[in-house]
């Protein structure tokens, strides 16, 4: 907000309102002006209009100086408005031109930046000069004074300072002031004798004043590589008041207004430097901080994770429970990681775990890459779990290895922290697979937990932690929701031990936005027709030219008539996509709601668009693993040569990966993709164009997962603008008009599901009962939470007298107690009956645990199994081999069960029975190639590219999405039962653990449990087996122990070894197996390290 | 202390909008004015304190010392601030000027990034108070008008700039700005932003020769007319004739020191 400030006042709203406007035309026409056949250019009236409002902003700034250049927790308030207005200044002071003069041109750009440091906003002074060519160029120092060469240099510091791109920008600080401390000598002698008496004294105060300032800049270069000096702030304080009065005795205002500045400038990058949190916490922190500024140019914090930490308390370990909410890129992950740490560090000496849960298995797989990056190189362990919802025998050995820390040592434990989904997470929880305390529970995205089909497990899996798991802290990340106080002291209740911190309001944002709907028009001929593109206003506030429709790119922009592309909006979306492509180095999406309109998108864009002038390494990589891995007619690799990639369901788990790692590494220029990219992005891109707003399943695209889908556009050193577009149907008033209530619509607060559960159950019969909701599948979950308790209380009495306790537990009974009394209480009696129930069959609560079904889904499955399998079934010959009896029962079971009923049904209800899925997960175990299983069981024969590329979506996402989750929950559930033909009992260890690895055969696709033990580390599926094999001579024996030391083999396994395992001829050689598994998995190699120091001498400058 | 006497007026033109005048100073009043008011403004506390701090402070610096702290504390204060200071004390006493700081010795650096004014204040009372900047010239030259009128460095061409150069006025007005808040003249610097947020234009454009020679109105008379071409909303150019050599200046500004260093 901004101050109340009486020049603000003088200027008028509508001065500055118009001023701002100004500034947003000047962004758009700049960043993709050309693209929008927009050009704007200010007339010397409106130039005038943004100085005058720049003098206003500035002046109103400066009342607060002293808070902007000392800020604290006491001074916020005034701080944030002077913030305010420095940012607003910032925006407008880009918008004009850059002064031509080599002086005014410095003074410009080093208040420019010094105002967006002022203003929270060094992220775009950063990527400013990244833009920037001519205007942050250093004046050459041939033939020129003293003072200016000294002035030139410091502003080529400064550019070094604001850039960071990597160590040696600011190795580069401290050479060049060691340079001009060694020239000094001779230079200023000859320069002050060259100096009129009568100006002589002037001059000296000139230098005097650029000398402090030199030293200040070299303070904050070693302070930003080294922490060090930790006193830095009195010290950088006096060299800014002793330059800027020698400034005034030099009788030169512009140095001292520019010397003012920068103090700020070095304040604030001070206070935001990652080394200023090293101050308040503990060693794992210093050494993550040294790690990341040395080799993963990560210097200071974003202005929301600085407010984090610093202002509100993120570290704070009396808080146990915090709930961060920030918008999209906003650097949540950074902020948890820090939490780790310190959660690792409190549980050091008891072998503190930390769970991290991500709702989507890419999500996990993309976490576990980063976190490994991050954290591996000072010694903290980070594995994932599988997304099947059970655990095999490798995760049990994986799991429980190191419980008792004595005997394996502290620096031998498995993991430090685990990455995985709710589901998963829940198994291990409720089963106390890890008997080591868990100190931390990171919860990303943790909205989800009013989604209508999971949110319910999540919710009583924290329910479920705040009960089992005492000490544990917790940390809800969520985009922004109005009631994170609510959330975060459900988890902690009591005063002081739990935060919501909501930062999704102040003037940092990642990027500047332009959201907009775009349509077609008709033109003169039926090719020419035109796309159009208009700016929509919307809630978090994104730039919008009001009165203005753009025209997209020349009159059709991809070949086709009128009346076809009219009525065919994933093909507007892909025009779209192929005009911002055009931007050089960016990255568009193009969404719509099926996979086939993907595929359809992705063809087109590859007939209009020219091949990549140079196609990557990374994308060869990719394109031979392909052709290995899927098949060698794989259309996806000809698209890649375009710079086009597709992603979708309909794709293996490792090509969507290995697609989102060429999207990290900027290697694409479009990517085709179903809306459920909304929920699983993790990477930046430049533009979005949206087809649909709903998802694959008809559900409409909410309000969260649409601004976390905007909020990726832009990309932090690229693109000024993120360009969000929208599909309108044509010119239509209405159209548009629900777009703009789409983006316009309010977060709400979240809601637990349970209460709508409730709710739901009272709509229909006025009232709740055991009986009316007992096998609905929505209370599954619900039963499942409660089987769990009873199984720590074991009757019924105990249950009923814990049973408020117990739903207080959750967030949903605790809405419920404060909003309708009638409703809880009769939620309350369902629970004690339903502990009654549970009683009279007691061993159904423990199988519930041990299986992650509902007790009621257990009830019915152990009557169906009964002589429907037998003991030598349960083995991989037993279910995988030539008679498949026993696993079509198995699946037919399955097919009736509630939890995996849902997924198996979507692959039947395509024409396949369970006889048909039977022989799907067989051969898928036993190894055909995806291409195979995609020939035989959903194409026919003879069959077209795009058949064939058709049949492999559906055979992708039925293995991958369905299948694999399904079979192997279903299998390993049913399994445990009684009615399986096996006495767990009598079974030996050897057999339990087979058994158990059966699962992980299904989930991985391969039929040695050695191979599962590879592709649970990563390794692709077609060298699994021969890796595998090669483990097991080393091993001699598969056992729990072997899952621990898997993940080092693989790592110490040389490219010799690669290669052996890998067939000849086939186009794809063992090296770049090992290539695509350090992308897969995030094992990288070491960086090379900094080079050393140096000074740079005037005489080595003029030589470069 | 004490008001500079007026003076005898010995001329005036006036081009609207642009007034000069030429005011004779007698030597006993010349003689009051040196040695009371303008020295006490030369000697301002201000300018002390910025000498003695960041002299000692240079080696934290980690560059070498010596060679400027050398120079800074044996400058001599030049003539021309003595003018300066007088030309700021008479518009205060006659003139509704008001510079609120010994400006002078802030923002006149030629080699300063972007060169300021020697005068920088207000002008005027209640809502008609205007930023005031101008330029001082001193000179014993006996030709009128003296060639500190001409050329690139001279004052006219300097006026011309204020009159022109929105920039400079900018800086000048922002630097006012960072110096303003807590002051007295704050209220005249809120006014006389509001005037100029809404008219650039709108501040008044202030020019001080100061003779030591016999009055003639050559000084002024084909100069009004160059600076009405430029059109500012308020012009005024004086000629301050004093009596007394410039060598004799310093003795009376500093009686004890004999010419006292800056």
């Amino acid at each position: 907000m901004l101050p109340r400030h009486w020049a603000i006042t003088a200027l008028g709203k509508n001065r500055l309102s118009r001023a701002e406007a100004l500034a947003d035309q000047v962004l758009l026409s700049q960043s993709v002006g050309t693209l929008l056949n927009y050009r704007r250019e200010l007339t010397q009236d409106e130039v005038r209009l943004l100085e005058k409002s720049i003098q206003v902003l500035e002046l109103a700034a400066i009342e607060h100086w002293a808070d902007l250049t000392h800020p604290s927790i006491q001074n916020q308030q005034s701080r944030r408005e002077s913030e305010e207005c420095c940012s607003i200044a910032f925006n407008l002071t880009r918008a004009l031109p850059i002064p031509t003069g080599t002086e005014a041109r410095i003074f410009h750009v080093l208040h420019l930046i010094s105002l967006a440091y002022a203003g929270q906003r060094w992220t775009d002074a950063r990527r400013w000069v990244f833009e920037q060519n001519g205007a942050i160029k250093a004046p050459s120092v041939a033939n020129v004074t003293w003072d200016k060469r000294v002035v030139y240099r410091l502003f080529e510091c400064w550019i070094c300072l604001t850039r960071k791109d990597g160590w040696n920008d600011l190795e580069r600080v401290s050479e060049i002031i060691a340079g001009l401390r060694k020239d000094q000598n001779e230079d200023e002698e000859q320069f002050l004798s060259q100096t009129s008496e009568d100006h002589r004294a002037l001059a000296a105060w000139t230098l005097v004043s650029l000398y402090h300032w030199a030293a200040a800049t070299e303070l904050l270069a070693t302070y930003l590589m080294q922490g060090t000096p930790a006193d830095i702030d009195p010290q950088i304080d006096m060299h800014y008041e002793k330059a800027a009065e020698a400034a005034r005795g030099a009788s030169d205002a512009e140095l001292e207004m520019i010397i003012r500045w920068l103090h700020v400038a070095s304040r604030q990058m001070v206070e935001g430097a990652f080394w200023r949190i090293a101050r308040s916490v503990n060693s794992r922190v210093s050494r993550y901080i040294e790690h990341t500024a040395r080799f993963a140019n990560m210097f200071e914090m974003l202005p929301p994770q600085r407010a984090a930490i610093l202002e509100e308390g993120l570290l704070d370990p009396a808080k146990r429970s915090v709930v961060v909410n920030l918008p999209t890129s906003a650097g949540k992950t950074a902020l948890a990681v820090f939490r780790i740490l310190q959660a690792l560090n409190q549980f050091s000496q008891d072998g503190g775990w930390v769970a991290y849960t991500a709702p989507t298995r890419a999500l996990v797989s993309q976490l576990t890459r980063r976190l490994r990056k991050d954290l591996g190189p000072i010694g903290i362990r980070v594995e994932q779990l599988s997304g099947a919802v059970e655990i095999d025998s490798f995760e049990e050995g994986f799991l429980e290895a190191g419980s008792d820390g004595a005997k394996l040592g502290k620096d031998k434990l498995p993991f430090d922290v685990l990455i995985t989904t709710p589901e998963k997470l829940d198994l291990v929880i409720r089963n106390g697979r890890v008997k080591r305390p868990l100190a931390l529970i990171v919860v990303d995205e943790a909205h989800n937990i009013q989604e209508s089909d999971r949110g319910l497990k999540l919710e009583l899996l924290l329910a479920t932690i705040k009960r089992d798991c005492e000490r544990a802290s917790f940390l809800l990340l969520t985009p922004h929701i109005p009631n994170g106080s609510e959330i975060a002291d459900w988890l902690a209740p009591g005063q002081g031990s739990s935060k919501s911190i909501s930062l999704g309001v102040g003037p940092w944002q990642p990027n500047e936005r332009v959201v907009g709907a775009f349509y077609t028009e008709r033109g003169g001929r039926p090719r020419d027709w035109n796309l159009k593109f208009r700016t929509l206003q919307t809630t978090p506030g994104t730039i919008h030219l009001s009165n203005k429709d753009f025209t997209v790119g020349s009159p059709g922009p991809i070949d086709e008539v009128f009346s076809k592309v009219s009525n065919t909006l994933s093909l507007q979306a892909a025009a779209m996509a192929k005009v911002f492509s055009e931007r050089e180095g960016s990255l568009s999406l193009a969404i719509t709601a099926n996979i086939n309109d993907v595929w359809s998108m992705a063809r087109r864009l590859n007939e209009e668009m020219p091949l990549l002038p140079e196609v990557p390494e990374s994308i060869r990589l990719v394109q031979r693993f392909l052709r290995a891995e899927i098949s060698p007619e794989f259309e996806l690799i000809d698209m890649l040569e375009r710079g086009i990639a597709v992603h979708h369901a309909g794709l293996s788990d490792e090509t969507r990966s290995l697609v989102e790692r060429l999207a990290e590494d900027n290697h694409l220029r479009v990517i085709c993709a179903t809306t459920t990219i909304a929920q699983g992005i993790d990477f930046r891109i430049s533009s979005v164009f949206l087809a649909s707003t709903t998802y694959p399943y008809g559900q409409p695209i909410s309000s969260s997962d649409f601004w976390n889908l905007a909020g990726r556009t832009g990309r932090v050193l690229q693109e000024s603008v993120g360009i969000v577009g929208i599909a309108a149907r044509g010119n239509k008033a209405d159209s548009h008009a629900a777009i703009e209530a789409f983006v316009s619509s309010q977060t709400v607060a979240l809601v637990s599901t349970l209460v709508g559960l409730v709710e739901e159950a009272f709509r229909a019969g006025n009232k709740l009962s055991l009986e009316s909701v007992l096998h609905l599948p929505q209370w599954q979950a619900f039963w499942g939470y409660l089987a769990h308790i009873y199984n720590q209380t074991r009757s019924s009495e105990a249950m009923a007298a814990q049973a408020e306790q117990v739903l207080r537990n959750t967030l949903g009974y605790r809405f419920l107690e404060r909003e309708s009394r009638e409703k809880a209480r009769a939620l309350l009696e369902v629970t004690k009956e339903y502990g009654r129930r549970l009683s009279q069959n007691s061993q159904l609560a423990t199988l519930a645990d041990a299986t992650g079904f509902s007790p009621e889904s257990l009830r019915s499955a152990i009557g169906s199994l009964r002589g429907k399998v037998e003991k030598s079934d349960w083995k991989p010959e037993g279910l995988f081999g030539g008679n498949r009896n026993a696993f079509q029962n198995l699946m037919g079971i399955m097919l009736n069960l509630p939890e995996t009923k849902q997924q198996l049904k979507e692959i039947t209800s395509k024409g396949m029975n369970e006889r048909q899925l039977a022989n799907l997960t067989a051969d898928w175990v036993n190894g055909k190639s995806i291409e195979e299983l995609a020939r035989q069981y959903f194409a026919g024969s003879n069959v077209s590219e795009a058949e064939l590329t058709e049949a492999l979506s559906k055979a992708c996402r039925s293995i991958y999405g369905k299948l694999t989750i399904a079979a192997t929950w279903g299998v390993s559930a049913l399994s445990k039962l009684p009615t399986s033909g096996i006495n767990f009992e009598t079974l030996s260890e050897r057999d339990r653990w087979l058994l158990n690895c059966l699962p992980a055969m299904i989930y991985y696709g391969v039929p040695t449990e050695e191979a599962a033990l590879m592709r649970m580390h990563g390794v692709p599926r077609r060298i699994a087996k021969p890796i595998g094999d090669m483990f097991k001579r080393q091993e001699k024996q598969i056992t729990k122990e072997s899952s621990v030391r898997a993940s080092e083999f693989l790592r110490g396994l040389t490219l010799n070894d690669w290669e052996q395992v890998v067939p000849k001829k086939i186009g794809i050689t063992g090296t770049d197996y090992h290539q695509i598994w350090q992308l897969l998995t995030g094992n990288t190699e070491e960086i090379k390290p900094p080079s050393m120091s140096k000074v740079i001498t005037n005489e080595e400058e003029l030589k470069r | 202390m004490t008001t500079l006497a007026v003076g005898t007026r010995v001329y005036v033109t006036s081009v609207n909008p642009v007034k000069s005048e030429g005011w004779e100073l007698a030597l006993k009043d010349a003689r009051t004015a040196l040695a009371g008011r303008v020295a006490e403004r030369v000697n301002d506390t201000d300018g002390k304190v910025i000498i003695a701090a960041p002299v000692s402070g240079i080696s934290l610096t980690k560059f070498q010392s010596s060679n400027l702290a050398r120079i800074l504390l044996t400058a001599e204060v030049p003539a021309w601030r003595i003018g300066e200071a007088l030309a700021e004390c008479y518009l205060e006493d006659h003139h509704t000027y008001l510079f609120p700081w010994h400006t002078g010795r802030d923002l006149r650096n030629e080699d300063a990034s972007q060169a300021g004014a020697d005068l920088v204040g207000f002008r005027g009372k209640g809502n008609q108070v205007r930023f005031a900047f101008g330029e001082v010239k001193t000179s014993e030259a006996k030709a009128a008008p003296p060639n500190v009128m001409y050329g690139r460095s001279g004052i006219i061409t300097q006026l011309e700039t204020l009159c022109q150069d929105v920039k400079r006025v900018d800086t000048l007005v922002k630097y006012m700005g960072w110096r303003h808040e807590g002051t007295p003249w704050s209220p005249l610097y809120e006014t006389a932003f509001r005037a100029y947020l809404d008219d650039s234009a709108d501040v008044c454009i202030v020019g001080v020769l100061v003779r030591t020679t016999v009055a003639n109105d050559g000084d002024l008379r084909a100069r009004t007319k160059t600076i009405a071409a430029k059109k500012p909303r308020n012009g005024l150019l004086l000629a301050l004739y004093v009596p007394i050599p410039l060598s004799q200046w310093k003795g009376l500004v500093y009686p004890l020191k004999g010419g006292a260093k800056s």
